[in-house]
């Protein structure tokens, strides 16, 4: 896998009594945005409590920029940022006061020009900023977390489920900050979420995790080079020659013609996508539409458990 | 810097921990408990003798003063470090502050003198009004025999709040933590409420050792230190440990209760703590 590592699991087992939550666990954190994928139970949120130091592992070595992450815990804080599930802020303070005690906390020097134009980065509205937390909706609390991990210019942002309470245009906003972020600052993302066609639009780095194991890392196209099939259906006129010429590609592991549509299973989804535009041209075809069954990251996940 | 961080927390834990209607609640509590332990100087004395008197009375007045705001205190103290430590862990503060770069001691400190420090200003504060109201001409005294509750009523608290600490820490949960340091701070509270005397002359010789509880001993230490509630040599109960041991041996054992729980929870917060859930 080619990456900038910028963290790294080794091995690394964590228990709580009787319960395995991480269980040689190894993985790479990339320069970029990554997408930690996983069940519940699977140990994402374990993984970024120990990236904090919050947590000692029992056997191995997690690192992440080149330190300890239980010894080195306090440096390794003030270079990372963090957004939980569970959001908790100083509920009798405004989002502005409790933004200002955190940069303290963080020894960020953000003057409040800067604290206020983070605010508007996440698209706080501008009448919340004085007023208390505890009249926050979902919404504007999780945007308030997500401008308290942006502070201090952190290197590596670690966000858990960023955008589960949030409507859809808003939680395509934040994705799309986040892009920016990524493109414009040089910030690192590791994004742990349920809702993968959302990871899948922004992340280039896959980290898929079960029962405290790693089940695969990459970016789709490599998780795709295993055994894996995906479904797609193909609408296509005519039909028949361009079923004709598909059978014939390494990539294709089964197809079928239903209802004049053509339905592939690829076993190769990044040969596929390159070589049905040149099969289509060659049968003087045209192309009405290609759907996936379920999309990549999904159709790699249920693999990857399965598998396990 | 470091300085500059912890006021900063300290001052949002305070507004968090303080918020309505704590501080009224606990207000409310110690001018009840104090109310009833007001005793005005009734007695006529000789002038030779007032001055004497006068000391005695201050006192003694502020030594039923402490030992009657003790229960408010051990109850406030008991919710209230449960109620910081446990559902911070449970609604996910702890983590948060956790995961900011600052340092686990300055973070179990800040917590706890969050709460321990307003209690034992406030206790002291009580005793000072209460008393003073009654002995208003000698506010000197008054002041100064105060000071006296204001480290008794600190090191029983520093007792308290350490429990709360384990409580919180072990159970993790909010309502049964607060339920769980309630209960047992009540178990340590209420052998203050046994008359010693009057149980050793029932021949039970376990309250001979009552004295020795953590908050019989912190009295105890409060009445030796101002020369209160002393009896004969020939007093039948003159040669129990409350009386044969010295203030300075008790101001041990309060100091020595004072850490007991604390200092271990700190080094257990800084060092092994996790955020499990």
């Amino acid at each position: 896998m080619s990456c900038k590592v910028i963290g790294e699991f080794k091995s690394v087992t964590k228990r709580f009594g009787a319960t395995v939550a991480l269980d040689g666990l190894n993985l790479k954190i990339c320069h970029g945005i990554n997408g930690l994928v996983g069940p519940n139970g699977a140990g994402k949120t374990t993984a970024i409590r120990l990236c904090f130091g919050l947590i000692k592992p029992n056997a191995g070595s997690a690192k992440l920029f080149g330190l300890d992450c239980w010894r080195d815990s306090y440096t390794i804080r003030s270079r990372a940022g963090v957004l939980y599930e569970k959001l908790a802020f100083y509920d009798n303070l405004s989002g502005l006061e409790q933004l200002k005690l955190m940069a303290k906390l963080k020894g960020a020097s953000n003057p409040l020009v800067e604290l206020k134009e983070l605010l508007r980065l996440v698209e706080l509205d501008e009448a919340a900023y004085d007023r208390r937390i505890r009249g926050y909706s979902a919404g504007m609390r999780q945007r308030l977390g997500l401008a308290q991990a942006l502070l201090g210019n952190p290197e590596l942002v670690f966000l858990d489920e960023p955008t589960s309470n949030l409507d859809p245009l808003n939680r395509a906003k934040i994705l799309e900050l986040i892009t920016i972020l990524n493109k414009e600052k040089g910030i690192s993302f590791l994004i742990s979420s349920h809702i993968l066609p959302e990871l899948e639009r922004v992340c280039n780095n896959f980290i898929l995790m079960d029962k405290g194991k790693l089940l695969r890392q990459g970016a789709i196209g490599q998780m795709f080079d295993k055994d894996s099939t995906t479904k797609f259906i193909v609408k296509v006129h005519p039909v028949k020659p361009v079923a004709t010429l598909l059978k014939n590609e390494v990539c294709i592991e089964n197809l079928s013609i239903v209802d004049d549509c053509l339905h592939v299973s690829v076993r190769n989804v990044g040969l596929f996508k390159q070589r049905l535009p040149l099969l289509i041209s060659q049968a003087n075809a045209s192309l009405d539409e290609v759907k996936m069954v379920e999309s990549d990251l999904e159709a790699v996940f249920k693999l990857a458990v399965k598998e396990a | 810097m470091s300085f500059q961080v912890g006021l900063a927390l300290l001052k949002a834990e305070l507004g968090k921990v303080w918020a309505r209607p704590i501080l009224e609640i606990t207000v409310a509590l110690m001018s009840v408990m104090s109310i009833a332990s007001i005793k005005p100087l009734t007695e006529i004395y000789g002038q030779s003798k007032f001055s004497v008197a006068f000391q005695s009375a201050v006192a003694e007045s502020v030594s039923t003063t402490v030992a009657s705001l003790l229960l408010p205190l051990v109850i406030m103290c008991a919710v209230l470090m449960s109620l910081s430590f446990a559902r911070d862990y449970e609604q996910g503060m702890m983590q948060s502050l956790l995961s900011v770069p600052v340092s686990r001691k300055l973070l179990f400190t800040v917590k706890f003198v969050a709460v321990v420090l307003p209690l034992a200003l406030l206790s002291w504060g009580f005793t000072l009004f209460f008393v003073g109201i009654t002995f208003y001409s000698n506010p000197w005294l008054v002041l100064q025999f105060s000071f006296y509750a204001l480290s008794v009523s600190f090191l029983s608290l520093m007792f308290c709040g350490g429990l709360g600490v384990l409580i919180s820490l072990a159970i993790k949960r909010t309502l049964p933590s607060v339920l769980t340091a309630l209960l047992t701070n009540f178990f340590f509270w209420f052998p203050t409420t046994i008359n010693m005397e009057f149980a050793l002359r029932e021949g039970a010789s376990y309250a001979n050792y009552l004295c020795l509880t953590p908050y019989n001993g912190s009295l105890t230490f409060l009445n030796k230190l101002l020369n209160v509630g002393q009896v004969s040599s020939f007093s039948p109960i003159a040669n129990s440990l409350q009386y044969t041991l010295s203030s300075g041996s008790f101001g041990g054992l309060v100091v020595f209760y004072a850490c007991i729980v604390v200092v271990p929870m700190f080094v257990y917060f800084c060092r092994r703590f996790e955020i499990r859930e």
